[in-house]
């Protein structure tokens, strides 16, 4: 009995007597207070995270720039070989070899006997020859291509040429085009994740996912390989690009895609066999 | 506390739509929110703090923090109950903070504990009635505001302070024995 009333009266003296709050709740002042302290800690907020990822676009920068390059050398590279074929079909390697320096302009063998050696025989065995750098780098191979031409390619040979022709600038932009994806996956598997990467990521593949169509599309989608790769591309640039903003289920299906796809390690490939 | 019933439907569905509301950056809802909990939690800081400014800035904490968070909100308790759990939180790491601050400027030696040695010398029961309490540890003291001063439910409480409601039961009962004890002398105005 006593211990109730104890407890009533504790109740009520504590209820009047302890830190008794004023009746009226200041309520506007705080309100203002709160959202002050709100609009300060957004701002606050948004600066950090900027300075926070500054590092990770600077590499994505970088890493994208030394894969340009890197692609521009091997497209330099591999465009060489396009004009050699047409320098090493002669009809009469004999004659090109027992030509005198002087006879034909720009011959092959003009400047260096040693070159012509090299060209005649991959013409006769019907291989794709390299073609002799020290002359692609002075510029000769285009002054000995067209006279050859002209002489020794049937009507066949020229319809190939032409068909070549239209296809070599296709193949350029689809291989740009598999470099600039093979960046953009490298920072999308090895970046954490991150709302604001994901943002800048997802609009990176939504810049190269009408390319990839218009790739799929053209003469460049001809090669079923490069056809299953640029297909596979696609899928993965849409799972990009509907990634920002949603759950994480999202971009484990972008992990998955990846593993089963293979995509990056099919792009590096196919880099380092052009 | 008045509103430790559950929430009827009405309530709850207004609750979320609020929520939902406050979710999509409607500033207006942001504000109803506020004003419809405003008055309890700044009673609660209030009573917790026993300061003006403390309370102000404990209400203000939760509030900032409540929306900041409300995204995580999964209406497993009231909107209500989730508040005060923030609340409750707010003033309990502000004043441990307070009193770091007060024990480095004072020596450490004045805390309130030590205060209520001092009880012959204060026959008042207001000002020995809030040195009791006071003086009561942490959790007791937590307990106790919660329960026998603001009303709040062993359930609710158990929700914001993370414990059992069994054990918010047996830290009140424990607080009220220690402050039977303490006010021994004023015996007189409950047995009467």
């Amino acid at each position: 009995m006593s211990d109730e009333k104890f407890e009533e009266f504790l109740q009520r003296e504590a209820k009047a007597l302890y830190n008794a709050p004023p009746s009226a709740t200041p309520a506007d002042e705080m309100w203002f207070a709160i959202e002050r302290a709100r609009a300060e800690r957004r701002s606050a907020a948004i600066a950090p995270r900027r300075l926070r990822y500054a590092p990770w676009i600077g590499m994505a920068a970088t890493l994208l720039l030394g894969v340009g390059i890197g692609r521009y050398a091997l497209q330099r590279e591999s465009l060489e070989p396009t004009v050699a074929p047409t320098v090493a079909v002669a009809p009469e390697p004999d004659a090109i070899r027992e030509r005198p320096a002087d006879s034909t302009p720009g011959a092959v063998g003009a400047d260096s006997p040693a070159v012509a050696q090299r060209v005649v025989p991959a013409a006769t065995s019907n291989d794709i020859p390299v073609a002799p750098r020290s002359l692609a780098a002075r510029g000769e191979a285009p002054r000995s291509e067209s006279p050859n031409r002209v002489a020794t390619s049937g009507p066949a040979s020229v319809a190939n040429g032409a068909a070549d022709a239209n296809a070599t600038p296709y193949r350029v932009a689809s291989e740009r085009h598999l470099a600039r994806a093979e960046a953009l996956i490298s920072v999308v598997t090895t970046a954490p994740r991150d709302a604001m990467l994901d943002s800048l990521t997802s609009r990176w593949a939504r810049e190269m996912l009408g390319n990839t169509r218009l790739l799929l599309d053209s003469p460049a989608g001809a090669d079923p390989v490069r056809r299953r790769l640029l297909e596979d591309l696609e899928t993965l640039l849409v799972q990009l690009v509907q990634r920002s903003g949603t759950p994480v289920d999202e971009r484990d299906l972008i992990d998955r895609t990846l593993q089963r796809t293979q995509l990056l390690t099919r792009l590096r490939s196919n880099a380092a066999g052009t | 506390m008045t509103d430790a019933t559950p929430p009827n439907d009405r309530s709850a569905l207004a609750d979320s739509e609020i929520i939902a509301a406050v979710l999509q950056g409607d500033a207006r809802a942001e504000r109803m929110l506020y004003d419809a909990h405003v008055d309890r939690v700044y009673r609660l800081a209030w009573r917790m703090a026993g300061d003006e400014t403390l309370a102000r800035d404990f209400t203000q904490d939760t509030f900032i923090r409540a929306f900041e968070r409300l995204g995580d909100f999964r209406g497993q308790s009231s909107l209500s109950t989730w508040l005060h759990s923030i609340a409750v939180s707010v003033c309990l790491n502000g004043l441990k903070k307070v009193k770091r601050i007060h024990g480095r400027e004072m020596g450490g030696d004045e805390l309130p504990e030590v205060a209520i040695t001092k009880r012959e010398a204060e026959p008042d029961l207001k000002v020995r009635l809030r040195r009791a309490i006071d003086g009561l540890p942490t959790g007791y003291r937590t307990v106790f505001v919660l329960h026998d001063v603001e009303g709040y439910t062993h359930e609710e409480i158990g929700l914001a302070l993370g414990i059992q409601p069994g054990t918010s039961k047996a830290q009140l009962f424990r607080a009220r024995a220690r402050l039977r004890t303490e006010l021994a002398e004023f015996a007189g105005e409950w047995a009467s």
